[in-house]
């Protein structure tokens, strides 16, 4: 649904970005109070430090955005990211080649994502208890690799974790950055121009009216929660990069705050496209879930 | 209908126990001392109190298709403020009115986000729930307070015959059951989740009905939360009542309640909190080690929800015959 074809037929468009409206002036109100507070606050590093603090979050979010498009949820995806820091550890620890490693990460968090997308679809379970429990799931396997804290000595993990690049503007960033700039650039091109993307946005509005349109709707039921366990490895190696470059990530770093799903959820909810995304006046568990 | 759904909760129930017979042989055993009844069952019931009784106030909250995050800070909000009422030299009844009163408050304004203001319920919950303790922590001063009461201390561990918390949470139980499904409210809370704009049309107050049941489950969370801290004559704001929501949430959910609302069961909540409490009780029991505890519940919840699920029912009872009804009936579940 092209926006501006949208605006011509109704004056629709500002109702509908108006959360996105209202979180960007939050953000100026906060990020203002700041500057007129605090010396030498409104700089160009403050913002880049956003970015680098909260790099593995804009992944995560991305990921659970494909999920919340579909009309779904998914809990696991913090726990998804400790498993993954933790089997990259356990890995690299037995001496696994890092290319071998990170492949091992990257199907793990995937093949957990679509499991749980199978069996929301097929068994028709409420994705909120699935991804309950695949959360459990990840944090369980997390204790059964090993109950201590596991530590990255390789050093092209470290050199990734430390290394930064000075941008124009005497600005600091890290790699990870990058990493979580080119997920969402990645992910707007999946959602607006193929054809997954679309079918993901036609099945948050309504899924039976899709299917009967004839587009693969199991196909993107299930796919967004393979996303979304894609994600998490990505946000893993950003969470490495922010949280303990010296030694490498481990788990306890950040893994064991206390609601990782709820604080990655929660970037989708109020500024993104709504829970449901074309029916504005459905409640976030519409269609989906209907009985 | 539900009485099919209840049997794989029921068989779940029935199979924790039996692994717990295997392991410890006395499980079963129950002993009455000092006019109290004592065993592994009744710790079970005593344990899943404050569970069971957040779960019934969460049942209604699901049946109107919302949800309610927050109970688990409600409840350590309410201990914190019994405890340190208590401990500034308050007494007793003074403590639990003010614990509950701000409970209804923060009820009420949980079912305003949701029903006047229309955010959506995980959104406007999730507000309290990270609020919350923080809210707690500021009343005990990040300190855990305890308090020396007898008559607190009968809530959470007191007995009469058996444990008094789990009397008052089978008391609200039996309480709203009969509220609810004696009366036309039940249907009303029904009609709300089924269809908001319907049941508005057809002249039901769903604003009203959607605002009462989150002030009923920040209510429920409350005395729960009263329970938690008594229970340990201390107000953790931290830790009393943590997860709960999600042990609430899955427990409703194990009881065949839909979280798509329109329809509960309150016989199957019970049976749910039972199933989540007999879980953890047996990981300690059987001596599950503790690096696969997650792992063990992971599968035992996932488990019970596959069996429920209409999917599986069709093919146990081996009826794939029929394309005609059973595609159809599989489109209206989706």
């Amino acid at each position: 649904m092209s926006t501006s074809a949208l605006a011509s037929v109704r004056p629709r468009l500002p109702q509908r970005f108006l959360p996105v409206v209202a979180t960007v002036v939050v953000f100026a109100v906060t990020f203002g109070i700041g500057s007129v507070r605090y010396q030498d606050f409104a700089s160009g590093q403050v913002v880049a430090n956003l970015f680098i603090d909260n790099a593995f979050l804009i992944v995560l979010a991305v990921g659970m955005t494909f999920v919340i498009l579909t009309g779904g949820i998914d809990l696991s995806v913090g726990a998804v990211a400790a498993l993954s820091t933790m089997i990259a550890a356990a890995t690299l620890r037995a001496g696994w080649p890092v290319l071998l490693s990170v492949l091992a990460v990257l199907v793990s968090g995937t093949v957990l994502g679509l499991l749980m997308g199978l069996v929301i679809h097929y068994f028709d379970v409420q994705p909120f208890i699935v991804t309950l429990a695949g959360m459990f799931l990840a944090r369980g396997l997390c204790f059964l690799i090993s109950v201590e804290s596991v530590s990255i000595t390789d050093t092209s993990f470290r050199d990734f974790a430390t290394g930064t690049v000075v941008l124009p503007g005497d600005v600091t960033v890290t790699y990870s950055v990058f990493v979580a700039l080119a997920v969402v650039a990645a992910a707007v091109y999946v959602l607006h121009l193929t054809r997954f993307g679309r079918t993901v946005y036609a099945v948050g509005g309504n899924e039976t009216s899709a299917r009967l349109m004839g587009l693969p709707t199991t196909r993107a039921k299930v796919g967004v929660y393979a996303v979304s366990g894609f994600a998490p490895p990505w946000a893993a190696c950003c969470s490495r990069c922010t949280c303990s470059p010296a030694t490498g990530c481990t788990r306890s770093a950040w893994s064991w705050t206390p609601s990782p799903p709820w604080s990655s959820a929660a970037p989708c909810w109020p500024a993104g496209p709504a829970m449901s995304p074309v029916p504005r006046r459905a409640s976030w568990s519409s269609a989906p879930y209907r009985r | 209908m539900i009485r099919g759904r209840l049997l794989w909760p029921l068989a779940a129930l029935a199979g924790l126990l039996l692994l717990n017979v295997v392991f410890t042989h006395s499980f079963l055993e129950l002993r009455i001392q000092d006019g109290h009844l004592y065993g592994s069952l009744v710790d079970i019931l005593r344990n899943g109190a404050p569970t069971m009784l957040i779960a019934v106030g969460m049942t209604l909250v699901i049946a109107t298709r919302g949800i309610d995050l927050s109970v688990g800070a409600v409840a350590a909000i309410a201990g914190a403020i019994g405890c340190t009422w208590i401990a500034d030299g308050g007494d007793m009844p003074t403590a639990l009115l003010l614990a509950l009163a701000v409970c209804v408050l923060l009820g009420l304004w949980n079912g305003f986000l949701v029903s006047v203001l229309g955010i959506q319920p995980i959104i406007a919950t999730l507000v309290l729930m990270t609020a919350g303790r923080g809210g707690a922590m500021l009343l005990t001063e990040g300190q855990i307070v305890t308090v020396e009461s007898s008559a607190y201390r009968q809530i959470g561990a007191g007995f009469l015959v058996l444990p008094i918390a789990i009397l008052i949470s089978l008391a609200v139980l039996g309480g709203v059951a009969l509220l609810t499904r004696r009366t036309a409210l039940g249907m009303l809370i029904e009609a709300v989740g089924a269809n908001p704009e319907a049941s508005k049309l057809a002249g039901v107050r769903s604003r009203t009905i959607t605002w009462t049941v989150y002030v009923f489950a920040a209510f429920c969370a409350g005395v729960a939360g009263l329970m938690i801290s008594s229970n340990v004559s201390a107000a953790d704001a931290n830790n009393a009542g943590l997860w709960i929501e999600m042990d609430a949430i899955l427990a409703v959910v194990i009881g065949g309640t839909s979280l798509a609302g329109g329809r509960y069961s309150l016989g199957g909540t019970l049976v749910g909190a039972l199933v989540i409490q007999t879980l953890t009780t047996t990981v300690y029991s059987i001596g599950v080690p503790t690096n696969v505890t997650l792992l063990f519940k992971a599968v035992v919840v996932i488990t019970v929800c596959l069996l429920q699920s209409p999917r599986t029912a069709r093919i146990i009872g081996g009826r794939r015959k029929p394309p005609a009804t059973a595609p159809r009936s599989r489109k209206v579940a989706a």
